[in-house]
């Protein structure tokens, strides 16, 4: 409750909590497992998610009305009814996303993530652009998205799809890298525009969190490949992930980061060479 | 061709699986590997794919050391990236001639479905297909009729006939004989981690029934003791 008041005092800061409290509400939405029954049984299923969650965030709505941040207020019911309207559901998607078609064969990992993760994307985008005029709303954005998309990464690919590059070793982790950080580049670019247009004085954080989230995605490539086998999802590729990630957000550890860079270039040649060898 | 110069293939240095062996595969033929559970068909192919190092001798093709660019695998259980269509998985190999529409009349896969919602056939032909797609001058395929349809399997022996003449050498694993007999050339019989009899298509009658005979003698009168008490 101290939390809500302190932070509810001014919009600046309201963007948190309202934040945190969406981001809740709607990861609730996604593991709860009685929407089947809900559905089955109830013709207005989605407006009684919608009240449960209005009650969730009930102490958040009070301090907002408290200090008069009325436009927070709406903004976080109109949030809640998307959750709510949002299906949540595992769908059979065959293809037919217009953003897929758009997103070239040979970067599968951003096709195959976006038929989960595209809704959580435009949702997080359409929020950051609509409360933009708060200086930390695009920021936090960015770095949201920047750390889901290190997921797209997660997963290991059969050999027979790195075979099918038919490139070299340090041709094939180049396309790698390139790939991943034009995608980055195109997802994060409409949150960067916008920002540098409404907060010009503050322009210099773009390209900054532009480099970080840059070189964290050079450093998750090289990590994947590093501890490639295929079909597998390597627990020690996530484990350096993370430290590569806490490295940059921590500046201290930045040096680390730099000696793991280094480090598993050379250990992802290696683990590749044995199945790019034949490539010249 | 393909020449087997004294190659030798463990595990771990310890577990010998293949030992010495020495052997020539024309081409433009289809060649069957024949052996029980475990005498080494699958590491075979593997090793000629480079998956598997040699302990010993070298692998050749056309006198030369046979490089993966020539080569086009199928293992036994093909495995795919998640979420993504079959149209996406084919799109991944390079082969702007291939008619991908044509050859999945012959098919019938539905190409715009994601493949984790493809059966265990199904998998299969979409692996069979990229592996047409690559057009290779050497094909392997480690057990390529488990999981098809007769319709399919009927297909895919066409084909193989087929490619055959566009002088490409084919090397199939099989447990059942006469899955081999019916398509093969010419057929390795692997024992004891070598090759123990290798028959062309004039000697498979024989030879089906040699081997049957002598399976067949060590086994029965275990069977008959076992089922008699």
């Amino acid at each position: 409750m101290i939390f809500l008041h302190s932070y509810t005092s001014t919009p600046e800061q309201a963007a948190i909590p309202v934040a945190l409290i969406n981001s809740l509400i709607l990861w609730l939405h996604l593991q709860r497992k009685d929407k089947s029954f809900l559905r089955i049984n109830f013709k207005a299923s989605k407006w009684i998610c919608f009240i449960e969650y209005l009650i969730i965030s009930i102490a958040l709505l009070f301090f907002l009305f408290l200090h008069h941040l009325w436009y927070f207020a709406l903004l976080h019911i109109i949030v809640l009814i998307a959750i709510a309207h949002s299906d949540g559901r595992k769908r059979r998607i065959y293809g037919s996303n217009k953003i897929q078609h758009l997103i070239p064969d040979t970067y599968f990992e951003w096709k195959s993530s976006m038929r989960t993760m595209l809704y959580l994307v435009i949702l997080i985008e359409l929020a950051a652009l609509l409360s933009s005029f708060l200086t930390f709303s695009i920021p936090i954005a960015l770095i949201l998205l920047g750390l889901f998309f290190l997921s797209v990464l997660e997963k290991n690919e059969p050999y027979q799809m790195i075979l099918s590059y038919e490139k070299n070793v340090n041709s094939f982790l180049w396309q790698k890298i390139q790939q991943q950080s034009l995608m980055l580049i195109l997802f994060f670019a409409p949150l960067m525009v916008c920002f540098t247009l409404v907060h010009y004085r503050l322009w210099y954080l773009m390209p900054i969190l532009l480099i970080v989230f840059l070189l964290i995605h050079l450093y998750a490539v090289l990590v994947k490949y590093a501890f490639y086998s295929p079909a597998e999802t390597s627990y020690a590729a996530q484990t350096y992930l993370a430290i590569g990630v806490i490295s940059v957000l921590i500046p201290i550890f930045l040096p680390a980061l730099l000696i793991l860079l280094i480090r598993f270039y050379y250990k992802a040649t290696h683990t590749l060479s044995f199945y790019l060898r034949d490539y010249i | 061709m393909i020449t087997f110069e004294n190659i030798s293939i463990s595990y771990d240095g310890d577990k010998q699986v293949i030992t010495s062996l020495h052997a020539a595969l024309p081409n433009g033929s289809i060649h069957g590997l024949a052996g029980l559970n475990g005498s080494g068909k699958t590491t075979l192919l593997e090793a000629i794919f480079g998956l598997k190092a040699l302990d010993n001798g070298q692998i050749l093709w056309n006198g030369k050391p046979i490089n993966r660019q020539s080569i086009a695998y199928l293992v036994t259980e093909p495995y795919f990236y998640h979420r993504i269509t079959g149209r996406e998985y084919l799109s991944l190999f390079k082969n702007k001639h291939f008619d991908t529409e044509g050859w999945n009349k012959l098919f019938g896969l539905p190409l715009e479905q994601l493949i984790d919602q493809y059966s265990t056939g199904m998998k299969k032909k979409l692996a069979i297909l990229s592996i047409l797609k690559l057009d290779k001058p050497i094909i392997l395929l480690d057990e390529p009729f488990n999981g098809l349809d007769i319709e399919t399997g009927r297909v895919l022996r066409s084909v193989l006939l087929r490619l055959k003449t566009k002088d490409k050498i084919i090397l199939i694993t099989s447990h059942i004989l006469e899955t081999l007999t019916n398509l093969c050339d010419y057929i390795h019989y692997l024992e004891d981690g070598t090759i123990r009899f290798s028959k062309g298509k004039d000697e498979f009658e024989s030879f089906s029934k040699e081997l049957f005979d002598r399976l067949e003698g060590r086994n029965l009168a275990l069977i008959n003791e076992l089922l008699d008490e």
